[in-house]
């Protein structure tokens, strides 16, 4: 009985950590396009670094074409000496207001979430 | 350049196989596209193993990483349906992508359902109003009486149980169509009726789909 109960929050647990992700992984992704155009592995291999923001590479990709369609990214083939070419990416001017707009917010966001856990702990 | 066993290479080549056929149902230049992303992808990876011949395991590794095409590639169908049908109020697109999401899962059947049967009662009576428009005397929707025997005849006023039918009739001549047209459902206000409602109810439909996909949208990606 313990187990079963045990299990089940670590399961709800996980879907929360899949909630937040959905959203910070596109935050991620336009942040680190904030200091020039990067492509695909790349953006892949700084995102690992961040525990649990990254699951199955492959879904970046659908992600990055998403943010093109909204206008906020542009991407161009570029030849490679290392191999086949890659496909970078780069924020437009559109993307890095929007981009601007999503640092303000999270930084609110996140203070005064902070604040709340800090209270809680004081208490 | 790297070599791979002779297993491995099967493996690599089984896996682009697959993405192969998960990028089937995308318009051409963007399958090109994708694939090409996505093999530079593994390209690259397998290029930073510091080994010159490639086991199965050093493969395997990259493209688990990866995951299956099936999983990540349904993510750009889900999207290319469900925004495209947003912008173009196309239902569908906007049912495609539905049914795209999560995977075709039971949840996106049943979502798409009732919207299955609103476009058909819609369509249903869009058809029923232009047909009473062009051939106002040969067609009609009739109630009928449900007899004993269960055979059906032209209902009157106070009985209850009754049957509805549309017919299409090819003689106009007035002795032929008069019993019945004493009991058609609306006569001539078929037309309009029929032809507005259905237009309405085919808008509120495509309204409702479209408040849906914005919510799974924002369900899908955001806070």
């Amino acid at each position: 009985m313990y187990h079963v109960m045990v299990n089940r929050e670590r399961v709800d647990l996980e879907n929360w950590i899949a909630q937040l992700r959905k959203g910070a992984l596109e935050f991620a992704v336009m942040l680190l396009l904030q200091d020039g155009k990067k492509y695909g592995l790349e953006l892949v291999q700084t995102l690992e670094k961040i525990p649990g923001l990254i699951v199955t590479e492959g879904t970046i990709y659908p992600l990055l074409n998403r943010l093109k369609e909204e206008g906020w990214l542009t991407t161009e083939w570029v030849e490679s000496n290392a191999g086949p070419p890659r496909k970078y990416y780069r924020l437009t001017p559109q993307g890095r207001q929007r981009l601007e707009a999503m640092i303000q917010h999270w930084q609110e966001f996140s203070s005064s979430l902070n604040d709340l856990i800090e209270s809680k702990v004081r208490v | 350049m790297k070599a791979f066993t002779p297993h491995a290479q099967k493996i690599l080549d089984d896996y682009l196989q697959r993405l192969t056929q998960a990028l089937q149902p995308l318009p051409e230049p963007d399958r090109q596209e994708i694939f090409r992303e996505i093999q530079s992808h593994i390209y690259e990876r397998l290029e930073q193993n510091e080994k010159i011949l490639l086991e199965s395991e050093d493969v395997l590794e990259v493209l688990y990483r990866l995951g299956e095409p099936s999983s990540y590639i349904s993510l750009y169908l889900t999207d290319a349906y469900l925004q495209k049908g947003f912008e173009r109020r196309s239902p569908g697109l906007l049912l495609k992508g539905i049914l795209r999401w999560m995977g075709s899962s039971a949840l996106s059947y049943l979502y798409s359902f009732p919207f299955f049967v609103l476009y058909f009662v819609s369509l249903l009576l869009f058809t029923f109003g232009t047909a009473k428009a062009l051939f106002p005397n040969n067609f009609g929707i009739y109630a009928h009486q449900l007899t004993e025997e269960g055979e059906a005849r032209p209902t009157k006023p106070g009985h209850v149980r009754f049957a509805l039918s549309f017919g299409f009739k090819f003689s106009t001549e007035e002795s032929e169509v008069s019993e019945e047209l004493k009991h058609e459902i609306l006569g001539y206000w078929l037309a309009p009726i029929g032809i507005i409602g259905g237009m309405m109810l085919g808008i509120g439909a495509t309204a409702l789909l479209r408040w849906m996909t914005r919510r799974l949208l924002a369900k899908r990606y955001g806070f």
